[in-house]
């Protein structure tokens, strides 16, 4: 009945919340614990948004909305089945900023604060793995202006969210080609990934520079690689050996579940292509800035409502 | 005005139809030649169709629907973008017999009949490269008795559709695993892409126990053997390199532009992977026997109403 994997819904339990304790404690604890720290984070924290002096212990202001991150699971969800991995193209900064009268970059920022949303999201409804495409190897033609500011808006997100990551217990990956990028967002995404790699309540993977085509490609080299210096056989390449050494075995569960792009384009735009051969796909009009916990919520109802056969009947 | 590559919609010319010439020459003729080929059959063919008697030359019976295999251009799409190369996911044979209280054989021979005539739509309206998933790696997991008919369904089809073929300008194609596949078959595949490799008006290719994931693992393998053998430098990989491995490499176009998926489902199921980085999808919900004409139609228009941006603005 209650799934070990899920925050579980306040309104379904009779169990009274235990005391507030530590946040790094209980968001940086293994994987195996995960789910009952989950459920007790979820449940302090809903008392935390209601009630907001009882159980505030760790000095924090009481206004500050960081400390209540939390979103309580929505109703119209069942409790399962959940995707484990959510991937997003998040499409339509530009439109949206070009319907404001607004240059690209105010889009990207709105951007931003839509990333920073979903994060959230996935992170009180237990999802484990979010994976973001913010920058395509096929964007390095962008407008020079353009390009300096998402190198530049990167770098600044990445920054600014790393306390709150750590607080959440949500580590930070990224992935793609990162001999194109500036030095010091390199740096920064190396500090990043250092800092965190200990939380394991969500995983945040953001492509930088990548696409399912060099993925592929740098796989390919690296097995190649592998055959040359004797370490493989030929004949043992397969699927497995394959997704070694995808990027994306930076992760557990490297395959999404459920893709989500915005702003109405029906295509994956060379996002990642080998990791989405059983994803189901979840296509909305809203453009990315204005993507948010409704917009979620009715992507995972769709994904609720998937028939799922990988090939069988 | 008149694009070269599409036959021309009857109602906007006031040229009148040539003589019905020789059909083997006309479409066996080379590439460059087949925009007026392609133009006065269709003319010549809708005479046939109206009239079947006066332009009736070559000794076959009046009312055999395989010489009047042309289908005009239908009035509500535009002349271009078309897509060069269309794919397909054929679902929802199982489901169109369960609905019938059929077995799902007869669901399978019913979409035999529905590719047919997205062949000739296809070999119409101008597309060079058809790609249909006719069963895929993960498909053999499926009962013995759907299996062994599906592979017994295939070797008939192409069999009986040689002749066709042949005189239509159609090439075809197979590519996939074959090393799984009953040796009966493998011969009749042999024989059908030698006797119609010079064919050059459309390209089918089915894709038979085959994946995408598949695809990659085998092109790795060949680029991993070249850099073994020497012939390749690990340096020198890169996406050419892998394209000109995948199995789509017996095609000039191997990259879809529009891929449509039959019967609801929203996901890829592990077909061309790499291929379909760009390429704009399409999902209906018809089951795939009751896909036609109409149905297509609807798909070509909705690519036409695509804004294709490859990663740019």
């Amino acid at each position: 009945m209650f799934s070990l994997r899920l925050p579980i819904p306040i309104e379904n339990t009779l169990i009274t919340p235990p005391p507030k304790s530590n946040y790094n404690n209980i968001c940086n604890s293994s994987l195996c614990a995960h789910s009952y720290s989950s459920y007790s984070h979820s449940q302090t924290n809903r008392f935390l948004t209601v009630t907001n002096v009882a159980l505030q212990k760790n000095g924090n202001s009481v206004g500050d909305s960081k400390d209540t991150v939390t979103h309580p699971f929505p109703e119209e969800l069942n409790a399962e089945p959940l995707p484990r991995h959510v991937a997003v193209i998040m499409d339509g900064n530009g439109r949206w900023a070009k319907m404001r009268n607004l240059m690209p970059s105010a889009g990207h920022q709105a951007g931003a604060e839509a990333l920073k949303e979903m994060v959230r999201l996935c992170a009180s409804w237990g999802i484990k793995v979010l994976t973001v495409f913010a920058f395509s190897t096929d964007n390095w033609i962008r407008p020079k202006v353009e390009v300096d500011f998402l190198m530049s808006l990167f770098e600044k997100t990445i920054n600014s969210e790393i306390d709150d990551f750590n607080r959440e217990g949500i580590r930070i990956s990224v992935i793609g080609d990162a001999t194109k990028l500036p030095s010091s967002l390199l740096r920064m995404i190396k500090y990043a990934e250092e800092s965190t790699k200990e939380n394991s309540r969500l995983q945040l993977i953001v492509a930088v520079s990548y696409s399912g085509k060099y993925d592929v490609v740098q796989a390919c080299k690296s097995v190649a690689k592998k055959v040359k210096d004797g370490i493989l056989d030929l004949e043992e390449i397969n699927e497995g050996i394959i997704e070694q050494e995808l990027e994306t075995n930076c992760t557990e569960f490297p395959n999404p579940d459920l893709l989500i792009r915005t702003s109405g384009e029906l295509r994956v735009s060379n996002f990642l292509l080998w990791q989405l051969a059983y994803a189901e796909l979840y296509f909305n009009g809203a453009l990315w800035p204005d993507f948010g916990k409704d917009e979620f919520v009715e992507a995972l109802i769709s994904f609720q409502q998937r028939k799922r056969r990988f090939g069988g009947r």
